[in-house]
């Protein structure tokens, strides 16, 4: 509005305050006058007070600062940020500052934990996990450079500096590199709120290389790999970014940050890597990001799943298939309780080989499965509009989209095929929509469902 | 003697002032240094923040003088109908000398191009909130 020359203050949740800053700029007006609502209270209380500020925002004369036209040059970072001892960095780099919607004090350069500082012997160790060079611009696969919060780009040394903080090993470098391309640990920076914590999965013989947990515990501590790399991503949102809370996300947060491998040698016979599922060759290295908006860890009691294949039980009952031994398929138990929780999306699935591999005999492959989730689940339009999601994802009914496999828009669907219509809970226009990755261990017990699609995948062998 | 203690006061006090005075600033573009003298050897750390670029500034448009007989559009985005239609109406009942126009974005719906055609073309003000 303002480059239009029309006059305009912008009203939003008082904890949006530093992502509203950070928008501002990007989008050439960082002086955009704003007013804080409250999230919650009756409009007497939240809204209607707010009113004499709104209006004074849009009549009070502009200040210097506001009229200023120019170029906001930045002061380039330092390539040192700090001099002094080993132990004095290490308090340096534990530096917080206070941010009010958290009332407590947050780290600006850390996760929270301590860092190993970076020396410049120690970067330079780092570097030679890559045959590019430091002033290398870490750039996506259209050449683009990679902006962090939609606004600063890195480098590869940036990206070896955040492993030696993370403690990772140099030979993780191209694993860090690709996480870099795809953003770091944030998927939401700036963002309001609600995109929960990243999984990452390693695939293809980079994740035996440096040794990247697929079994038991993969998604706990203990492995080097996997826990050094996830501090990785994080720090990437911290530093690269400046997300830090207040800016990156506005909700409680999520506990879950890993990174993980498939369990490759465990799969059903026939079943797709994760590398296959995007396109690559086993001999290829990929990294994957998943999306998801929520999790939950479904854990069977012991011997359940078992009893289930033996048909014995009370799963087996629930399924009907009492006297009837296996395979059974553990998800048909599972799916429909989890598929309320979020319909018309794609959902990833953590499944232990143990129970993968009943599964895996039944259905050939992974994409088998997908489609069974897809074609056997629907909810009807009218179930959907009982959702929150509904208002939200649909814009109540009247979002375009694109046309999808039926060939209809969602709004003339809608339309077309009344309430009673049902729609895929598992995937809106594509079985390919899910994920499935197995691993986790030898136990039978533990399948984590994440409501949320399977992301995106990009080479590691690039970085290499 | 109660004088010569206020001369010697000031004179401490004046040469406090003349030694802040002269304190050399601190060096543009120089790392941070730790506060007291190092025990053990002294590194140089890296900076891990990212590099941001030039942003091409935009001054804000100049403020009505009134809001009095002015159109003024609300472009409210949120998740559903919340908060847009009480703040519409609440203008209307409370600024009754003012056009208000209220156009509503549900959720990541698309936004009407010919919406903001008519916004571009009529609007004196815009108040635009976001609440989800």
């Amino acid at each position: 509005m303002e480059k239009a020359g029309i006059p305009s203050v912008r009203f939003g949740f008082w904890d949006q305050k530093k992502y509203f800053e950070r928008t501002a700029l990007l989008n050439n007006v960082p002086q955009q006058r704003w007013v804080t609502i409250e999230r919650t209270g009756t409009p007497d209380e939240r809204l209607y007070p707010i009113v004499p500020a709104l209006i004074k925002a849009l009549t009070d004369p502009l200040t210097e600062q506001e009229k200023y036209v120019g170029t906001y040059m930045p002061e380039k970072p330092q390539r040192y940020i700090f001099e002094g001892t080993y132990d004095e960095a290490i308090e340096f780099f534990n530096a917080t500052e206070h941010v009010e919607s958290a009332d407590a004090e947050i780290s600006i350069y850390t996760d929270g934990s301590p860092i190993i500082p970076p020396t410049e012997a120690r970067v330079a160790k780092m570097l030679t996990g890559t045959s590019l060079s430091p002033d290398t611009v870490v750039t996506d696969t259209r050449g683009e450079p990679v902006k962090f919060s939609r606004y600063e780009t890195v480098t590869v040394e940036k990206v070896a500096i955040i492993g030696v903080m993370a403690g990772c090993k140099p030979e993780y470098m191209p694993v860090l590199l690709a996480m870099a391309e795809q953003g770091g640990g944030s998927t939401n920076c700036p963002g309001t709120s609600s995109s929960v914590g990243t999984v990452y999965i390693v695939d293809g013989p980079i994740a035996r290389e440096i040794g990247v947990g697929a079994r038991h515990e993969f998604l706990d501590y203990g492995n080097r790999a996997n826990v050094s790399l996830a501090k990785a991503a994080r720090l990437m949102t911290i530093n690269f970014g400046g997300c830090i809370a207040g800016i990156k996300r506005t909700d409680a947060g999520n506990p879950l940050f890993a990174v993980v491998a498939e369990d490759t040698p465990n799969l059903p016979p026939g079943w797709e890597t994760i590398g296959e599922e995007f396109g690559y060759a086993r001999k290829d290295s990929v990294l994957v990001k998943t999306t998801h908006r929520g999790f939950g860890v479904n854990e069977f009691a012991p011997g359940a799943s078992r009893r289930l294949q033996d048909g014995i039980g009370s799963i087996a009952d629930d399924l009907g298939v009492l006297g009837k031994p296996g395979p059974h398929n553990v998800l048909e138990w599972l799916a429909p309780r989890v598929a309320p929780l979020k319909m018309n999306s794609g959902h990833t699935f953590f499944i232990v080989p143990n129970l993968a591999k009943p599964i895996g005999e039944i259905f050939p492959t992974k994409n088998a499965v997908y489609e069974w989730l897809f074609n056997t689940y629907k909810a009807t339009i009218r179930d959907y509009q009982r959702h929150g999601w509904w208002e939200f994802v649909t814009a109540i009914g009247d979002r375009v989209e694109g046309t999808n496999e039926w060939g209809y828009t969602f709004n003339e669907l809608y339309e077309k095929f009344g309430d009673d219509y049902k729609i895929p809970i598992f995937g809106s226009r594509s079985p390919k929509e899910n994920l499935i990755v197995v691993g986790g261990g030898g136990a039978d017990e533990s399948v984590w469902h994440f409501n949320g699609g399977r992301g995106t995948a990009v080479s590691v062998d690039r970085w290499r | 003697m109660k004088k010569l203690f206020e001369i010697v006061l000031m004179a401490v006090v004046l040469l406090g002032l003349t030694v802040a005075v002269a304190a050399p600033p601190e060096m543009a573009g120089a790392p941070a240094q730790a506060a007291k003298d190092p025990e053990g050897p002294v590194y140089r750390f890296l900076n891990p923040q990212g590099i941001p670029g030039p942003v091409e500034v935009q001054g804000l448009a100049p403020r009505l003088d009134t809001i009095k007989g002015k159109t003024i559009y609300v472009v409210v985005c949120e998740a559903g109908p919340q908060t847009g239609p009480f703040l519409e109406q609440y203008l209307k009942d409370n600024y009754p000398d003012t056009n208000w126009i209220r156009i509503q974005h549900n959720g990541f719906g698309p936004t009407d191009p010919a919406e903001e055609d008519d916004l571009l073309a009529k609007a004196d003000a815009v108040i635009g909130g976001q609440s989800w």
